[in-house]
């Protein structure tokens, strides 16, 4: 059974337009993959049909095998958690500890549990001393960290992340990158992220290219990369570290190439 | 914009802080009833006995309330003019170049303005203890009972909740969309009236474009989150009463009945 | 002229419970004609500068030259409306600032707020429009069915459109895809080289810094803790982790590199210098 099964989904928000067209894909369970593809491919909305914000015109989306309509959403919505874009806009509670409670009032939690689930995804996230803090003591990558506490706190199968470090500076983005990425290794939770940073992409298993609401290209970071013309076409980079790797490569130091800087480092210390 | 007091809530460790938000929102609406009982400077006393104690438990600064006052001076004034010009009833004080004063107008003027002190420091005392959250979660318990004959309690609720919540926000918004049209040659306070259209435009068309942005974005992330109006919720924040609930609750009531009986007999 | 900024300081709400010191005695000199980036945390003191630089805030202490203008405390500046149109400030997510049902009047709105006639206005937008790289059939849109990239141009184009000497910018790729921020980094360095305008950048993006910059001022907790060349500025990698900024991914992979025993010259800083310099330290093939 598939985390995530796509099927030739089709969707226009006016009806004429098609903002993805006849699109299929799965994401396997446990899985983390992303999405990349230029503002206006179609990520966004893509991410908004599987959360059941939008309703598809064609095809079909099966979450854990069980098929998206309007009767399961309300149920499927307590497997599957986004983070969106925007940190302020997605922050309800007054406070951290109250924000994050906010989904666990929604399924109808215990009260006397939820003090303990709050403090334990809090300190998930390493919020555990901003239980108390409004959101304008917060930056937006903490912000951010509590969007994923208050997703974390139902315990979903299925994180989608929309674009969720676009707006943050460079340390926020590299605390949530951590952050996806301890998720990725320590529990159970199939993570399907949207995103512009090719960085992120590299460390990613899976790569889905969006082109004009079609799959360009699906495989993974490596199978993407190295098709360079069509990446080149679409005007979509390769990290920093392939095209150091490329070069290496090139004057015969490497013989395959690698796409995050960390194994470039670690390439090179062996040969030293 | 640090100027607005008024309804501003101040973290400090006071009994009244630490109260239920639904004893301090009943004895609000006991002391308002009473405050428009016309119980002569009797009344006030005593009214205003309880108010200040109040507000000395709750460790506020006396200048910080005074200082929530200042918005309505202007409106004192105003109420202060309109009643010297139209009361003509009670005995003449003095008159000057023949335009007289007489006693009721200087009457009324007073009971209003310290019946409007008296609800300004109360709602203050109440807000300035409460956490907007706090506050909701009392509205919502107390209008709970509503819910049978069709008061959506936890709607309400949860629309004062988010308003509170971006109040700040927005106030952010303002300023930086202010600034960005100011950078324009956009200037407030000269130019001829219909520049001043325009420039007001230019501020409220972005604020509003923006804010329907955020409540777009709100909605789709409440709706995400397994938010559904029409279907039970759990609450994570219980509220209890303690003696001092009770017990100052009995007080206003005291007060209120003390109004009452100086009024009737 | 360069801008002269001597000991200024900002303190929000001075003298009430709520004062906050935002800026405590900054000493630069912006050179002109260069594009300078001011670099700092969240909260160091960038947005209350640029806010100095057109007026729309007044120093608590200290001066500031800008065009001619000199600034200084409780003064208040005589014709501030021209010191705006010559220094063009851009905040961020200038998209927000929008309002106008058609481009073309949303773009002259500048002008005509100091005083150009509508004719010379509409002839003004029609020139800016290239610039940022839309045509006339944009002219008589409305601004709000465009894109967030599209609709990021023509609020920028609103500043343009005044022909600023100096242009100030706040983060404006924050938000776009990075094909859309290289485009727009481009049109700033096109008005930097061709038109010879001063440029301003406050950033967080590092690459941007090290690819399209002259000069680096780096503020924390509102004072300036290093002015530079870009060139030396990136010689110093540890101080900018110290400070907390992200060096750009070939500092990071030389940092590295360096732990492990590699000798790198601080000079390098392209790519085919550094693996020359790793083919000599190594062996081939694993």
């Amino acid at each position: 059974m598939e985390a995530i099964e796509v099927s030739h989904l089709t969707f226009s928000y006016d009806g004429e337009n098609d903002i993805l067209k006849d699109v299929s894909f799965s994401i396997p369970k446990g899985s983390y993959t992303t999405i990349i593809g230029h503002n206006g491919s179609g990520k966004s909305t893509m991410a908004k049909l599987i959360i059941g914000l939008l309703e598809a015109k064609k095809g079909k989306i099966q979450i854990l095998g069980q098929e998206l309509n309007e009767e399961s959403v309300y149920e499927l919505r307590s497997h599957v958690g986004i983070v969106f874009q925007n940190p302020d806009n997605q922050f309800i509670g007054s406070t951290v500890a109250d924000d994050i409670a906010f989904g666990l009032e929604n399924h109808c939690v215990e009260q006397e549990k939820m003090q303990g689930i709050i403090e334990d995804v809090a300190s998930r996230v390493g919020m555990t001393d901003f239980l108390s803090a409004e959101p304008t003591k917060l930056s937006g990558g903490q912000k951010q960290r509590v969007a994923i506490a208050g997703i974390l706190a139902i315990e979903p199968d299925i994180i989608i992340f929309d674009e969720s470090t676009s707006m943050l500076d460079p340390q926020g983005k590299a605390s949530i990158n951590a952050q996806i990425r301890k998720l990725h290794e320590e529990k159970n939770i199939t993570i399907l992220s949207i995103t512009h940073d090719m960085e992120e992409v590299a460390q990613s298993e899976n790569v889905i290219v969006l082109e004009n609401g079609e799959i360009a290209m699906q495989g993974t970071p490596m199978d993407i990369f190295k098709q360079e013309d069509k990446l080149a076409k679409m005007q979509l980079d390769i990290p920093f570290a392939l095209k150091i790797s490329k070069e290496l490569k090139k004057r015969g130091i490497f013989k395959e190439n690698v796409c995050r800087l960390d194994e470039v480092v670690e390439k090179l210390c062996r040969l030293k | 914009m640090n100027n607005v007091a008024l309804g501003q809530y101040m973290p400090l460790d006071s009994v009244v802080h630490k109260m239920d938000p639904r004893s301090k929102i009943m004895i609000m609406l006991f002391l308002m009833v009473a405050i428009f009982i016309p119980a002569g400077v009797l009344g006030y006393a005593i009214i205003g006995a309880f108010i200040l104690f109040s507000l000395y438990l709750s460790k506020l600064n006396i200048q910080y309330a005074l200082r929530t006052m200042k918005p309505m001076l202007w409106m004192m004034a105003f109420l202060l003019v309109i009643n010297l010009l139209v009361i003509k009833t009670g005995t003449p004080l003095f008159s000057i170049k023949g335009f007289t004063i007489y006693s009721d107008a200087v009457n009324q003027t007073l009971y209003i303005v310290v019946r409007l002190m008296l609800m300004v420091i109360i709602t203050t005392v109440l807000t300035a203890t409460t956490k907007p959250l706090d506050l909701t979660l009392g509205i919502e318990k107390l209008l709970k009972p509503f819910e049978k004959v069709g008061v959506p309690a936890h709607i309400i609720a949860m629309m004062i909740s988010i308003a509170l919540r971006f109040i700040p926000t927005l106030i952010e918004e303002t300023q930086r969309i202010m600034n960005a049209q100011a950078s324009r040659g956009v200037d407030l306070e000269n130019g001829s009236i219909k520049e001043k259209i325009m420039a007001i435009l230019s501020l409220i068309v972005p604020l509003f474009v923006s804010a329907f942005d955020r409540a777009d974005q709100l909605a789709n992330a409440m709706e995400a989150r397994g938010y559904d109006p029409s279907i039970k919720r759990t609450r994570y924040k219980v509220l209890k009463m303690q003696t001092i609930d009770y017990a100052s609750m009995i007080l206003s009531v005291v007060v209120l009945c003390a109004c009452i009986g100086i009024w009737v007999l | 002229m360069s801008i002269e900024i001597k000991k200024l300081e900002h303190t929000y709400n001075e003298n009430t419970p709520f004062s906050r010191a935002a800026l405590k005695g900054i000493d630069l000199s912006i050179p002109e004609g260069k594009v300078t980036a001011i670099i700092g945390q969240t909260g160091s003191g960038k947005s209350t500068l640029v806010q100095h630089l057109n007026g729309l805030l007044i120093p608590t202490a200290g001066t500031l030259d800008i065009c001619g203008f000199h600034i200084q405390p409780l003064l208040k500046i005589k014709d501030v409306k021209q010191l705006r149109k010559e220094v063009g400030l851009v905040f961020q997510f200038p998209e927000y600032q929008l309002f106008e049902e058609t481009i073309a009047k949303d773009i002259a709105f500048g002008p005509k707020n100091f005083g150009t006639s509508e004719e010379d206005a509409s002839q003004l937008v029609k020139k800016v429009l290239p610039v940022v790289g839309l045509d006339e059939s944009y002219l008589d849109r409305s601004p709000f069915d465009l894109s967030g990239g599209q609709k990021r141009r023509v609020a920028i184009a609103g500043i343009l459109v005044l022909n600023p000497k100096v242009l100030v910018l706040d983060e404006p790729t924050a938000g776009l895809d990075p094909q859309g921020a290289q485009e727009m980094m481009t049109l700033f360095m096109n008005l930097n080289k061709k038109e010879g305008k001063t440029v301003l950048l406050v950033t967080h993006d590092m690459e941007h810094v090290m690819n399209y910059c002259d000069h680096v001022i780096v503020l924390s907790h509102g004072e300036v803790t290093q002015e530079a060349d870009v060139k030396e500025f990136f010689k110093h990698p540890e101080y900018l982790q110290e400070i907390g900024i992200n060096p750009p991914s070939i500092v990071r992979l030389k940092m590295q590199l360096e732990e492990n025993g590699f000798e790198l010259d601080p000079d390098i800083m392209d790519m085919n210098s550094l693996v020359d310099s790793i083919e000599k330290q190594v062996k081939k093939h694993e």
